[in-house]
């Protein structure tokens, strides 16, 4: 409790009330029969609740918040005028850096504090630009106590009932306007975490209400805009561009080995085996470009790129099909007389390859060519569809987030 | 008691009316309630690069808040304002001015013309409900608690000013700046805060 020897009677039960907050504190409720009432005699009305409700922060509760040592000095349980939803407010104090709020609803925490900033946005806008973050409006209320505990340096009740309020988020952050004839006031708050209130108080979690959905600040790793996301997926896009091109431009593209074979040539073995060929330098890819004359037709073969040093095996197989007609008084063609495979990393050596063909009815012969250091697109297509996934489900996850935390606001930009 | 070129002299003790420049008619404050203000007579500070020692107080009990009025001295004799509120903090360094815009502007939300800045806007209304003051005391107007104190501002701008009836509106324009920016020493250190 703080050191203090201010006393205040109360007008209901005559009860000595040491104030906390001395002179500063101007309203509060009584310690012992819980009127709230005005220090002073500028205003005699008392106010009696029909609401109670026992704050989990307990008034004279100190904690540290960013450093900074607050005594709990007031509690107020607040009911929007139009929706009827309450939530709950702690007056923290701290005498160097004056006061604080400690705003709690549905288990989630907004630390609030006083700012110096005008002017304040204009009634109509939508959106709020401060210190160089755009905060989105989430509500404009009105508000009034249904019940307070402890001190207060404001009548909260008067304050309540005259101000409408508007709020604006940039999670997880907040910047709120309270404006009423008399005064407009600024505040700028930061979600905070049960488990960073507890700390900051030293209680134990557990006491702490249960949090329900998405608090209206809090983070979610959502609150990147869409654009922001986009650009950085086409500059990374951007980039993997550029290296592509930089490596399709030094590939040799060499041709190693050319041959052309028929059938007749195969007698009874059952494969071709064609000449050796040097593949040169360290792990580079290999084109295997093949043709064959098929009409209505196709041509199959299994492909063994060996290496003669090694033994290494390098298996694939193609199909190549080409069929063509005349129907309805229209041409058609369909396939190609045309295939080629692809590998990738095969290291330096001396190679040939094995060939098991299957010829089909007309075509009995076919050719291929071995290219050495080819450059391949296929790296950079699979990256780029793996960019562009990524920001496609985190802009599902934001639009199904950001959803959920705008459900109750009335500006929601996800209303559809 | 040092003096300085303050306009009122007033016990720091008692509080009882020393002396002023123009002699006004006796005045006695009520004493100082006891608050957590962590400012003090000989609290010492510094405002652009200039050291400063306060030498007297003006309290006022508004509605709802309160303001310190701190006069400050600097070595050559030349007095300000240190007004503290919450820990929110406006220097002062020149005299009250006449207000020769339209006083219905003097609301919160209303842009106020006051001449040095194209706008100005109004920040609260209060309504004094007590006033003390003790020490040595800058230019002063008002010495009991009939009047409205209207703070109005934009960025680090800051003017307060002071409406009774249709009398003329005086105000002091300033800076606001924070408790880092003064520099204070000898200061109260409230160390259950800590």
């Amino acid at each position: 409790m703080s050191g203090s020897n201010t006393i205040s009677r109360c007008p209901k039960c005559n009860a000595e009330n040491v104030l906390r907050g001395k002179a500063m504190t101007t309203n509060l409720s009584c310690y012992y029969c819980n009127i709230y009432y005005t220090i002073g005699k500028y205003k005699t009305e008392m106010v009696t609740f029909n609401h109670k409700e026992e704050p989990v922060l307990p008034i004279g509760l100190k904690g540290r918040i960013d450093n900074v040592v607050y005594e709990v000095m007031g509690f107020v349980v607040k009911k929007e005028r139009r929706y009827k939803y309450s939530w709950n407010e702690y007056l923290l104090f701290n005498p160097f850096h004056g006061y604080a709020f400690l705003s709690t609803y549905d288990g989630h925490w907004n630390f609030i504090w006083p700012i110096e900033d005008t002017p304040p946005p204009n009634e109509n806008d939508f959106y709020y630009t401060f210190e160089g973050t755009r905060y989105d409006l989430y509500q404009k209320y009105s508000a009034d106590v249904v019940y307070a505990k402890g001190e207060f340096f404001f009548d909260v009740f008067e304050i309540t009932e005259s101000t409408a309020n508007r709020e604006f988020i940039a999670p997880p952050f907040l910047y709120g306007v309270e404006k009423s004839d008399d005064s407009l006031l600024s505040f700028k708050g930061e979600y905070v975490t049960r488990r960073e209130v507890a700390k900051a108080f030293d209680i134990d979690l557990s006491t702490l209400p249960p949090k329900q959905g998405i608090g209206y600040t809090q983070p979610t790793g959502t609150s990147f805009s869409q654009r922001s996301l986009v650009t950085v997926t086409a500059i990374l896009i951007g980039v993997a561009l550029i290296i592509q091109l930089f490596f399709n431009s030094t590939a040799e593209e060499k041709e190693v080995f050319q041959g052309r074979y028929s059938q007749t040539e195969m007698n009874e073995q059952k494969f071709i085996k064609t000449e050796s060929f040097n593949l040169s330098g360290g792990e580079k890819s290999v084109e295997v470009d093949i043709w064959a004359p098929v009409s209505n037709d196709y041509f199959f073969a299994e492909f063994s790129l060996i290496n003669e040093e090694t033994g290494a095996e390098y298996s694939f197989a193609k199909e190549i099909e080409y069929y063509l007609g005349y129907e309805d008084g229209e041409s058609w063609s369909e396939g190609s007389t045309y295939g080629e495979a692809f590998i990738s990393q095969i290291p330096g050596g001396r190679y040939h390859i094995n060939i098991y063909p299957e010829f089909g009815r007309n075509a009995h012969e076919f050719t291929i060519r071995v290219i050495r250091d080819v450059p391949s697109n296929m790296n950079f297509m699979i990256l780029a569809i793996a960019l562009v996934i990524v920001p496609v489900i985190f802009g599902i996850r934001k639009r199904v987030v950001e959803g959920r935390r705008w459900q109750d606001s009335n500006y929601s930009p996800y209303d559809s | 008691m040092q003096l300085s070129p303050a306009a009122y002299l007033f016990c720091r003790h008692c509080h009882e009316f020393i002396g002023a420049h123009n002699l006004p008619p006796i005045l006695r404050s009520d004493k100082f309630p006891d608050d957590w203000s962590f400012i003090q007579y000989g609290s010492a500070g510094k405002y652009k690069e200039h050291d400063f020692k306060i030498i007297g107080r003006v309290r006022l009990q508004l509605r709802n808040d309160y303001k310190n009025f701190w006069t400050a001295e600097y070595k050559n004799g030349e007095l300000l304002w240190i007004v503290e509120s919450f820990g929110s903090f406006g220097v002062f360094s020149g005299s009250w001015l006449d207000f020769q815009g339209n006083h219905k502007n003097l609301r919160a939300g209303k842009s106020i013309d006051i001449g040095a800045l194209e706008k100005i806007f109004g920040e609260y209304v209060e309504k004094c409900e007590a006033i003390q003051y003790a020490g040595e005391i800058g230019p002063w107007r008002y010495f009991s608690p009939t009047f409205f104190l209207v703070q109005a501002g934009i960025a680090n701008a800051v003017a307060l000013f002071t409406v009774r009836g249709n009398e003329q509106i005086q105000f002091m324009f300033g800076e606001k700046m924070t408790i880092e920016q003064l520099h204070f020493t000898n200061i109260l250190q409230w160390d259950e805060w800590k």
